[in-house]
């Protein structure tokens, strides 16, 4: 229903609304007025984290970073750059076999597009450096988990003298990808009143267009100013047409797919990073014909199709887990993973999100033992917004002024809410496909989608932090459990870094949420023990893929 | 107006709509004939800091969606509980019961409140649970602290 509507329907909601517009029109200006810069404040850190001795150079005070010499420098960032060299070499010499059936050229395709940092404008990032395979497909940096929530560096320094950050870099904590592909295309689910599926955090992948919500996230970050940041979607096409594996593009999806003709100045247009003034906001600055465009379009949609696949394949999303071989009988869970897992449907209420495909134990429970689904998914795909304090050390509320290619990032600074999916639902990245969907605005704000807890736990190596939640806030699954158990038992009226003497931030104080509306109380006071917190992280170990039984 | 700002309208909006959109008319129209007897319940004061709350009670799993609301109705004179707190509450289908927590905000600190409880499925359709109205006092501001 759309406002205007809605008014006419309800003259009541005029006076109240108006009201409420005026003293909140004022309020908001007032208060964007006075937003203060990000706090400086030098937080300790996590247990354990040792910060690597070629990342000594890259500390910056208040716990900032120098993201360029992070880039260059830090042991897992060099780690996954030679990862991803492999894997790439590997898939190249598998697509030039002649042995791989369609299935498994189509899987190859989007490995190689994956894994191929020639796709990003400065031919310097692949997807994979984001969702690195060792860390569950998620941040694979371990000193980002530390100082940036998790986001990651994109394709584009930053050379204004004294800015910071240095490199364009994502408002939030790169999602993992294992499982993307079985969250159906978002949908409002009537009888529920609740949205289902899509992908990205805040379900503005819908998935409308491709009937496949992966593929379509699969399309956002080669053209994200902060990620890899190509101009126009025809820029990926042309770059993929001067790989080592173009003909193999033309070998799945047809011979002629790349017959594009490109306009005398596509290197330079393909080199300008998006959002660049120069662009003046064209999102598709290529002066192709109606035939090249429809070409590159469709090209477009394929490549990204085909990244679903290999996100699907058993590479990504194999169901190897302990808890996969337990569900088939070849494997035992420990008499702690038991407990947790027996805390994790019962006390701990965690299946009633992340769908474990069975009964509850808790009273009145009735499981069989039998499992209803033999690949749970770990989660409903739902939205929720769980009343995560707004993570100051993200960088961000720090991208307020222009770069050197004209670009402002986010110009409230400090300011800006992340509201989730109503960011999506508002406009935020132009109007939602389905426009009667931004009337649920107001039930779906500050909402995150519900995350797979398959491979949250799988991380690089021991003493590796990984960092958890849509702004990284959390650098622990222990936190994450030690979340949902007391975030209302240790509320503190307090931002991020301001917990009162005698508390500890994360331990015994939660600070105020970032969106307090629509905060969802089936969880922040659980009730469980330290030793039941401890007990469902070692189940979640046994959602890791790979499992030997 | 930026996006910000259009935010913040939008809250009070919603908040608007919800409240006199979604939940009243189909309160209303659930009295109307086919509602099933109202089971009463003993809401608790969960915690209490000093200008926040939480209200909880158990009840028969409602069941009908999974996404509930839980609603307080609350106020400061036990004949005038006209402000109403509302928070989301998913419920599991396995569990024969269901506990309902309810975060009240922006409360005045050592002032007594009033209030009821209800909840109401996420298309606005009420579950047949009822209160009788209890109360509680904030805390005042010099001894709050987190809300145990």
């Amino acid at each position: 229903m759309s406002c205007t509507k809605l008014f006419k329907t309800f003259p009541l909601l005029w006076s109240a609304a108006l009201t409420a517009l005026a003293i909140l029109t004022v309020a908001a200006t007032v208060a964007a007025q006075a937003v203060p810069p990000p706090p400086i404040i030098d937080f300790s850190l996590p247990a354990g984290f040792q910060i690597p001795p070629s990342d000594s150079q890259c500390i910056l005070p208040g716990h900032r970073l120098d993201l360029q010499c992070i880039i260059k420098n830090d042991p897992d960032a060099i780690r996954i750059r030679a990862e991803e060299a492999k894997l790439e070499a590997q898939a190249l010499k598998a697509s030039m076999s002649g042995k791989l059936d369609p299935y498994h050229q189509v899987e190859t395709l989007g490995e190689l597009e994956i894994f191929d940092p020639n796709l990003s404008v400065n031919n310097n990032i692949a997807c994979s450096y984001c969702h690195d395979p060792m860390a569950g497909y998620a941040n694979g940096v371990s000193i980002l988990s530390v100082y940036t929530g998790g986001s990651n560096p994109g394709s584009v320094p930053i050379t204004v003298h004294g800015a910071y950050p240095n490199n364009r870099i994502a408002k939030r904590n790169p999602q993992g990808y294992s499982y993307s592909t079985y969250y159906p295309p978002l949908h409002f689910n009537q009888s529920q009143a609740d949205f289902y599926g899509g992908n990205f955090w805040d379900g503005r992948a819908t998935g409308y267009l491709l009937q496949n919500s992966a593929a379509n996230q699969a399309q956002g970050p080669p053209l994200d100013t902060q990620e890899m940041a190509n101009p126009d979607p025809a820029c990926v096409i042309y770059k993929l047409s001067l790989s080592k594996y173009s003909s193999f593009f033309e070998q799945v999806f047809g011979a002629g797919s790349l017959e594009i003709t490109w306009p005398a100045d596509v290197q330079t247009i393909c080199s300008t990073p998006a959002g660049a003034a120069v662009l003046k906001g064209n999102p598709t600055p290529l002066k192709l014909s109606a035939k090249d465009r429809t070409l590159a379009t469709k090209d477009f949609g394929e490549f990204a199709q085909a990244i679903a696949a290999y996100e699907g394949s058993d590479s990504v999303s194999p169901f190897t887990s302990k808890f996969d071989y337990y569900l088939a009988g070849k494997a035992t869970l420990t008499g702690q993973e038991q407990n947790g897992y027996d805390l994790f449907r019962g006390k701990g209420s965690c299946n009633t999100c992340h769908l474990d495909g069975r009964a509850s134990t808790l009273t009145g429970g009735s499981d069989t033992g039998q499992a209803a689904s033999l690949q749970p998914l770990f989660t409903d795909t739902t939205y929720n917004n769980l009343g995560l304090p707004k993570n100051v050390e993200l960088p961000w509320y720090s991208e307020d002024t222009p770069d050197q290619w004209g670009f402002t990032a986010n110009p409230l600074g400090f300011g800006f809410i992340d509201l989730g999916m109503g960011l999506f639902l508002d406009g935020y990245y132009g109007a939602p496909p389905n426009l009667s969907w931004a009337s649920k605005f107001p039930t779906f704000e500050g909402k995150f989608q519900t995350s797979t807890a398959r491979n949250a736990a799988k991380v690089p190596r021991p003493g590796f932090v990984k960092a958890y939640m849509h702004n990284g806030y959390l650098t622990s699954l222990k936190e994450v459990v030690h979340f949902y158990n007391t975030r209302d038992v240790y509320r503190y009226h307090v931002l991020s870094g301001h917990c009162p003497k005698g508390t500890v931030e994360k331990v015994t104080c939660w600070p105020e949420p970032e969106d307090p509306d629509n905060k969802n109380t089936t969880i922040g006071k659980l009730g469980l023990t330290p030793e039941e917190e401890d007990d469902i992280v070692a189940f979640l170990q046994t959602l890791v893929d790979g499992f030997k039984p | 107006m930026t996006r910000a700002m259009r935010s913040r309208v939008m809250i009070a909006v919603s908040v608007t709509a919800m409240t006199l959109l979604f939940l009243q008319p189909r309160l209303a129209l659930a009295g109307e004939g086919s509602r099933p007897t109202s089971v009463n319940v003993s809401p608790t004061l969960e915690s209490a800091a000093d200008t926040f709350a939480y209200i909880r009670w158990t009840t028969r799993n409602p069941r009908g969606t999974i996404l509930h609301y839980g609603i307080v109705h609350y106020g400061t004179d036990p004949s005038h509980m006209d402000w109403m707190a509302v928070s989301p509450n998913r419920i599991n289908l396995a569990h024969s019961d269901e506990v309902f927590r309810v975060s009240m905000d922006d409360l005045q600190p050592d002032t007594t409140y009033y209030y009821t409880i209800s909840s109401t499925q996420a298309d606005g359709t009420p579950d047949p649970v009822t209160s009788a109205v209890q109360q509680f006092k904030t805390r005042s501001t010099n001894e709050a602290s987190a809300g145990r």
